[in-house]
């Protein structure tokens, strides 16, 4: 089952709004989230690192269908995967 | 050749300058345009920086930020900062800089030396950024962005017209209890010779700025006296860009929005590795959750009506932040 590391070298800082920023240290690129990013975002951070447990919170939390949980949660790993905000470990 | 020792303070921090003249002089000059002042001797230093005129090849460290003009390289050991043929390394709280015969009186030294503050400043806490402040009623303004975007000119307009100011280019921010609070970290103004035409009084201003000698050094304890203030607790962000536009606006930002701007306009080395880097975003995080934040779409409507730009800014404070810092900074 894969896991999905936050990259050490990513500072998050969140807002009042619901709203979030992820920055790369290095790479200085930033990332503006919004509400359901910042969720999934804080679920990494609490340790809740594969594809199922963060379903799992998000349906816990926001009123969606398992299809539609799931289909965000994927879009948004691989998003930053791809921005090398994450390290997915196999 | 002659050698020196001399003391300054900035705010509650020492440092002990000694090394060889011609070299020692310019620092001189550059220490007190950044408001550091003639500090008490035989203090206990912070920071102890020795000039000699010498030159020094780059050690082999790693290359952790690089502009056009420097190069700052780190080791765990300390920090190497290359600009043009002037070096510095820091180990501890001692500095060396190494400043080869007759480049005392070149840029790269005046930008080298501001950098290594910056950057001194910076492991304390103190966090520079490309901004103007400004002061009305007790409440502060920062204007933030890069040297094109009209801070100086837009600034200067407003000490005009009754407003105190930190400065036109260059503020530190640091955590204050649960403030962030602004401090100038350079009180003369720089302005562009052009703007005579819409402030007569500055065309008695002979001198060119230190660090942008295309600019005039506007010295405003003469031109304004008693208006300056070392330090404010910022109550509104501006982001001023010039604009094409008959009447000239303000955009609110999100704070995301805001928070991306500042870290553009702050010493953001990207080194990971670095504890001062998280500091400094924490700093930057607060300041716009402590500031609402607007766009200033500035046309040339602000020069022409020179009072409504204090109008829009005067609106845009909130109601009920009070409270400027009188302490020296």
């Amino acid at each position: 089952m894969a896991r999905y590391e936050p990259d050490p070298r990513v500072n998050f800082t969140r807002f009042d709004e619901g709203e979030g920023v992820l920055l790369h240290l290095e790479t200085k690129s930033y990332y503006t989230l919004n509400a359901t990013g910042v969720f999934i975002w804080e679920q990494l951070e609490a340790g809740r690192r594969t594809i199922e447990e963060l379903v799992a919170a998000l349906l816990d939390h926001y009123e969606v269908t398992q299809e539609e949980a799931e289909r965000q949660v994927r879009a948004f790993l691989e998003a930053l995967e791809q921005e090398g905000l994450v390290q997915r470990q196999v | 050749m002659i050698s020196r020792k001399s003391y300054y303070s900035f705010g509650r921090f020492a440092l002990l300058l000694e090394g060889e003249l011609p070299a020692l002089q310019q620092a001189d000059r550059v220490l007190r345009y950044h408001r550091f002042r003639p500090g008490e001797q035989n203090a206990t230093p912070d920071w102890t920086l020795r000039l000699f005129s010498a030159t020094r090849d780059d050690p082999a460290w790693p290359v952790v930020f690089e502009t056009a003009s420097c190069r700052l390289l780190a080791e765990a050991s300390g920090w190497w900062l290359r600009y043009g043929p002037v070096a510095f390394e820091a180990r501890g709280a001692t500095l060396q800089g190494y400043v080869p015969p007759g480049t005392e009186k070149l840029p790269a030294f005046t930008f080298g030396l501001v950098l290594v503050l910056s950057l001194l400043l910076r492991e304390k806490g103190w966090f520079g950024l490309h901004a103007a402040g400004l002061v009305w009623r007790g409440k502060g303004v920062l204007l933030v962005g890069r040297s094109d975007s009209g801070k100086s000119t837009l600034t200067y307009s407003l000490v005009r017209r009754g407003w105190s100011y930190l400065t036109d280019d260059a503020v530190l921010v640091h955590r204050s209890g649960e403030d962030i609070v602004a401090v100038s970290f350079r009180e003369d103004f720089g302005l562009d010779p052009e703007s005579v035409r819409y402030f007569p009084e500055v065309a008695v201003c002979r001198d060119r700025q230190p660090t942008d000698p295309a600019k005039l050094r506007v010295r405003m304890d003469r031109l304004h006296p008693g208006r300056f203030q070392p330090r404010c607790r910022p109550a509104l962000l501006i982001f001023p860009e010039l604009a094409d536009i008959s009447e000239s606006r303000l955009v609110p930002l999100r704070r995301s929005e805001a928070f991306g701007r500042l870290v553009q306009a702050g010493l953001l080395l990207g080194r990971a590795d670095d504890p001062a880097e998280r500091r400094l975003l924490d700093v930057m995080g607060r300041l716009v959750r402590q500031a609402p934040a607007y766009l200033l779409e500035a046309g040339p409507d602000l020069l022409e009506r020179p009072g409504r730009l204090g109008q829009m800014l005067a609106a845009a404070l909130p109601e009920s932040t009070v409270s400027v810092h009188q302490t020296s900074a």
